[in-house]
């Protein structure tokens, strides 16, 4: 077989660190003849590739990660009917390395692919049925937009959301940035579809157990918590809430707009759960909806795909004890200050007064090498947007420390002036500590607040009324379970990892499932929304489709190399792998090829496509002797 | 690269501390061993000049010392230290690629316990620094530092300001920067060392006011208390037992750079 | 079992209080302390404008005196010195050979695992003080005041003073302060901020209803009681230890007086 080589310069990112020419001369003088293009997968790119391959001859790419335009090169080959094909992620793998090393890298991975490319069996093709159902991990602003774009489109949704009630942490912002709008005119009316949509189907208080399956026909378990009101009978009328002799009470309906509108009883609290005889909420209830008795639910669901939009909390600000966070009284966050905006609460200072002199404390644990080494970027917005409201509200003298301010979109600019006009004073330090005990004895009864005014005379400290953190973001609790029920890969902080940051920000590495909202990185809520409205569009195109194509026929069972340990079917992730009457029969709609049975095997009697393990050891060999 | 001085430099630098060498002697200490080898470099004008490492100046004073102590050259060469100082430019802080992650925040200052009597934060020392060490303003910072640690405890990006600080008291400033050079207790805290193996605590030195008359056994120490009680006499620290072979392992001490 | 401990230059003249509490202290308790033998000055705050090899050697010789497995200091500067120094030692081998040919010259020489630096505080933490309280003590409540040095940048048991001293009886008020600097040494003595800092401190104790100030470092309560205004008890640990274990407050360095 006459092999070809291609290779891309990736418009300098690969040819900066790697001396190409010298590696067409190396393979040039063992045979191999050898394309270079500095944009392979460019139009122009496609056509020289195209115009070079002739019916059965091999082709090797050196160019980028095969996830990002593996296919294109793979199915410009197909159709040219070469009768093998490799990829190299010279870029990846060699060239972003940096230069040193970078050379005899690359030389040993396509030798070793060269080596390689003579065992190439291709995997074959098959159209798969897809099942219509879609399922949306997370009711906060990104799921519900998502679960309400594809219920539009006709698709059944099923929305699963781990707290009482819809709406995430949206529904507990006051006003918006940069315009200073009323939040809950924004979300409610969204929140109030969720209801009247009659393709969406919602499981409040849910979490997943299980997913089986593969894309386009997931089986999922969702247990659900027992909310001890019977949703069909209850209306919502709240008598039941003015009747609980507990406090804080322990049937709720926390939301300012609660979907469902139906309370929860929180067994922790109530004293039926208790041992002791109250029913009060029962007996008030005209519709009998109140149900003691009842216990969680299992429900098992067929989808074809699943969006995750777990969201994101704020930093947990109380592990940086200096800033005295749960332990001072005028110490809150800014999602604290949130919730007593929306819920119309009496906000006090230190003191116990209404506060005279508030700080809203930037960056708190954010761009930290011990907390959050990251800027999540949307903090500032928020913060300065409470910053002005306090101003307002209560006259009070404002000061927000902050290191570089950061305002998206061309409002941030005009919020910012705004504060300015209105005397929010802006003081550039970071906050070194928060504390009851005062520098100067006459600041008794104030929290004391030491900082550098690093642009201005160095002033150093400051007596305030109250502190308003405000943490950078988190992944929400729980996203790590997700990941690892979905097989999600997510970044080092936890975040989930899109296919492409750029261009493909909703698609995982998992065909049929995405990610919408602040699970994939800090986002505001338009962003959230548009994250979730883009991924509910991927779910629409692939779950609109009654099949699609993928390939299979990864492995190949022989037989009488086997020795029956079935340590393939322990291995496999993805539970493809069955015995049958004491042969292996492997489920080709869960095999994603990914080998772990073939190296686990230790007699060989698994033979992986396109590559087998001779191939594969034969490169290593290759690599290790040329690096 | 740094280059060093060239031969000329260095003689007339020690001329004007007070210290007579001619141009031959230097080169025959060089033949000898004593002194390290020049670099050569290539003048503009044309010509080729020596140059030679900065702590050459520093091994020469301590050469011409000891041999007014009537110390022969090979006597000398053995009390040097053996090792030539390491390649590295004595006046670089090994840790100056931490610096550069300096956010220039202001936390240092903020928590700094002794901020007030500072000139500058310490962050504006580590900013004036990554310009290089010549656009060091003169500051009392490192000095001022108490060393309580405070400021790398809070520092974001986990700089080693306590360390830094500490390298700009001992070696990184130019003397014409510095702030106080030797206060009057340092140099009885010194002398009581060498002395007596063992010294007054330092609080008393700066709580109180000290005050030693006579030397030897008629030594005799003075604190000068706050308050009503006025001056009060108190014994001077003892003795460790091998004084002599103590001092010589503390001369041997202060050798390497 | 032997213990070796280090009490520094301060025990003789301005901490011969401290010195005499932990004398009193071990004598009560059966504890076997013992000075180490010859031991030299660890070179207090002036070792930072010396050759690095001087401060080293001050400590070193130190560790090559202590025979034993663990060394107890007892002063937070000289613990500081000497942990500094141990680290050194233990990750450059350069300086670690350069002590031990300066070490020669004494004839010492440096373990090959040099002892275990331990302070006061956390030593004491072995023993449990509720079992030699003296029926007679009513505790009072006390505020703890660590300082720098046990705290940064090598940390020690941050909760230590509060084991003992409630063991020992005394209700512990809890402060945010107790790992802030007192000011420590700051060169210019006239200077109005170590007296802020001091009142800030005593402050808190006074605020939080505290009866005395219980501190580990001899430098912080010569600052707390020069600067402290307006006056508060400040005592070492060790001698409110030695008060509830009934011995009597003459032999704890406590002034008749009071």
């Amino acid at each position: 077989m006459k092999v070809k080589v291609f290779f891309c310069e990736c418009g300098g990112n690969i040819s900066e660190n790697l001396d190409l020419k010298a590696l067409k001369k190396e393979l040039t003088s063992s045979g191999t003849e050898v394309f270079q293009h500095p944009f392979l997968c460019s139009p122009e790119g496609q056509a020289f590739f195209e115009a070079r391959i002739l019916p059965g001859e091999g082709v090797l790419v050196g160019a980028c990660s095969p996830h990002l335009h593996g296919s294109i090169f793979k199915e410009l080959a197909e159709k040219r009917r070469a009768q093998a094909f490799h990829l190299v992620a010279l870029r990846e793998e060699a060239a972003w390395l940096g230069k040193k090393g970078a050379y005899r890298r690359a030389i040993g991975l396509l030798k070793g692919a060269l080596m390689a490319l003579s065992y190439y069996r291709a995997p074959v093709l098959k159209k798969f049925p897809v099942t219509e159902g879609l399922l949306v991990v997370g009711g906060g602003i990104a799921g519900l937009s998502a679960a309400l774009k594809a219920a539009e489109k006709g698709l059944p949704v099923y929305l699963v959301e781990r707290e009482p009630f819809f709406g995430g942490k949206a529904v507990f912002l006051d006003r918006l940035y940069p315009r200073l709008e009323c939040a809950s005119c924004l979300v409610s009316p969204r929140l109030s579809a969720l209801i009247q949509q009659e393709n969406l189907h919602l499981f409040p208080l849910t979490h997943i157990l299980e997913v089986k399956g593969r894309p386009g026909a997931y089986e999922v378990t969702l247990e659900e918590k027992p909310r001890y009101v019977d949703s069909e009978r209850c209306h919502g009328c709240g008598d039941c809430l003015r009747v609980c002799p507990v406090n804080p009470p322990a049937i709720t309906m926390d939301p300012p707009h609660p979907v469902p509108r139906i309370p929860i009883i929180h067994a922790a609290r109530c004293l039926h759960f208790r041992g002791e005889s109250c029913s009060r909420c029962k007996e008030v209830c005209a519709r009998k909806a109140i149900r003691f008795e009842e216990t969680p639910r299992l429900h098992r669901l067929r989808v074809g795909g699943i969006i995750v939009a777990t969201g994101f909390r704020p930093y947990p600000v109380e592990k940086i004890p200096y800033y005295g966070y749960k332990r001072l009284p005028g110490v809150i966050t800014l999602w604290d200050l949130e919730r007593m905006f929306t819920r119309q609460e009496n906000i006090y200072g230190f003191n116990g007064e209404s506060p005279r002199r508030v700080a809203v404390i930037h960056c708190v644990g954010s761009r930290d090498r011990r907390h959050l080494p990251y800027c999540s970027e949307i903090c500032c917005g928020l913060a300065l947007k409470a910053g002005i409201l306090l101003r307002e509200r209560f006259s009070a003298e404002v000061y927000h420390f902050y290191l570089d301010l950061r305002l998206k979109t061309p409002e941030g600019e005009g919020l910012l002036r705004r504060a300015k006009e209105k005397g929010v004073r802006f003081i550039r330090g970071q906050v070194a500590e928060i504390s009851e005990v005062p520098l100067n004895p006459e600041d008794e009864g104030r929290l004391t607040l030491l900082a550098e005014d690093t642009l201005g005379a160095g002033q150093r400290a400051w007596a305030v009324d109250l502190v308003i953190l405000v943490p950078g973001f988190v992944p929400e609790t729980g996203s790590e379970e997700v990941a690892s029920l979905l097989r999600l890969c997510t970044d080092q902080f936890g975040f989930f990892s899109p296919r492409e940051e750029k261009t493909a920000p909703v698609e995982t590495l998992r065909k049929g499932i995405w990610i919408a909202g602040a699970a994939s990185g800090p986002k505001d809520l338009s962003e959230s929304v548009l994250s979730g409205e883009a991924a509910a569009l991927e779910a629409l195109l692939f779950l609109k489709n009654t099949s699609f194509r993928t390939e299979t026929d990864w492995i190949e069972w022989e037989e009488q190399r086997c020795g029956r340990c079935w340590l393939c079917v322990e291995v496999c992730p993805f539970k493809a792998l069955h015995i049958d009457l004491d042969r292996l029969k492997v489920e080709e709609t869960l095999c994603c090829g990914c080998g772990l049975c073939a190296s686990a095997c230790p007699s060989g009697a698994l033979r992986m496509k396109p590559f087998p393990r001779e191939a594969q050891l034969q490169s290593l060999e290759v690599l290790f002797g040329e690096t | 690269m740094e280059f060093g001085l060239p031969l000329e430099d260095i003689l007339q630098k020690l001329a004007e501390e007070g210290y007579r060498i001619s141009r031959r002697t230097f080169l025959y200490y060089v033949q000898l061993g004593l002194l390290p080898k020049g670099k050569r470099k290539g003048q503009k004008s044309g010509g080729v000049k020596f140059y030679y490492p900065t702590w050459t100046l520093e091994r020469l004073k301590t050469i011409l010392r000891l041999k007014k102590q009537g110390l022969t050259l090979k006597e000398i060469k053995k009390r040097l230290p053996r090792e030539i100082p390491s390649p590295l430019p004595p006046k670089t802080f090994p840790q100056t690629a931490r610096l550069k992650d300096c956010n220039v925040c202001g936390i240092c200052g903020a928590i700094c316990p002794v901020h007030e009597e500072m000139d500058l934060s310490p962050w504006r020392l580590i900013q004036a620094w990554l310009e290089g060490p010549d656009s060091l303003p003169s500051a009392n910072t490192p000095w001022v530092c108490v060393g309580c640690y405070l400021c790398e405890e809070r520092c974001p990006r986990e700089i080693p300001v306590v360390d830094f600080l500490r390298f700009l008291r001992r070696e990184g400033l130019p003397p014409g920067k510095r702030w106080r050079k030797h206060p009057e207790w340092s140099r009885i805290f010194w002398s009581l060392l060498e002395e007596r193996g063992r010294s007054f605590d330092f609080g008393a030195v700066h709580a109180y006011h000290i005050r030693i008359i006579g030397s030897g056994e008629n030594q005799r120490l003075f604190l000068r208390l706050p308050g009503p009680e006025g001056e009060k006499e108190v014994s001077a620290p003892s003795k460790i037992k091998n004084l002599s072979a103590f001092r010589r392992a503390l001369e041997h001490a202060r050798e390497w750079p | 079992m032997k213990v070796l401990y280090y009490p520094g230059c301060s025990s003789e003249h301005l901490a011969r209080d401290f010195y005499l509490s932990i004398e009193a202290l071990a004598s009560f308790l059966a504890l076997e302390l013992e000075p180490l033998p010859d031991w030299n000055c660890c070179g207090a705050r002036e070792i930072e404008e010396a050759p690095e090899g001087v401060g080293l050697f001050l400590a070193s010789r130190n560790l090559a005196l202590a025979s034993g497995k663990e060394l107890l200091v007892t002063c937070s500067l000289c613990f500081h010195n000497l942990k500094r120094a141990q680290n050194i030692l233990r990750e450059n081998p350069i300086w670690r050979s350069r002590m031990a040919e300066v070490l020669k010259d004494e004839g010492l020489e440096l373990s090959p695992d040099l002892p275990r630096i331990l302070s006061l505080t956390e030593f004491l933490t072995r023993i449990d003080f509720s079992r030699f309280r003296s029926p007679h003590f009513r505790g009072f409540p006390v505020a703890v005041y660590y300082g720098c040095f046990l705290s940064r940048p090598y940390p020690t048991d941050l909760q230590a003073l509060e084991k003992v001293l409630s063991a020992a009886g005394y209700p512990v008020i809890p402060t945010t302060l107790k790992t802030h600097c007192c000011g420590g040494h700051l060169p210019r003595t006239d200077s109005p901020v170590i007296k802020n800092l001091c009142r800030r401190l005593l402050f808190e104790a006074r605020q939080k209803n505290a009866s005395g100030l219980a501190v580990a470092c001899p430098v912080c309560k010569l600052n707390l009681e020069i600067y402290g205004d307006p006056p508060f008890p400040v005592r070492y640990f060790t001698q409110y230890l030695g008060l509830a274990l009934g011995i009597s407050p003459s032999w704890l360095g406590i002034p008749e007086e009071e």
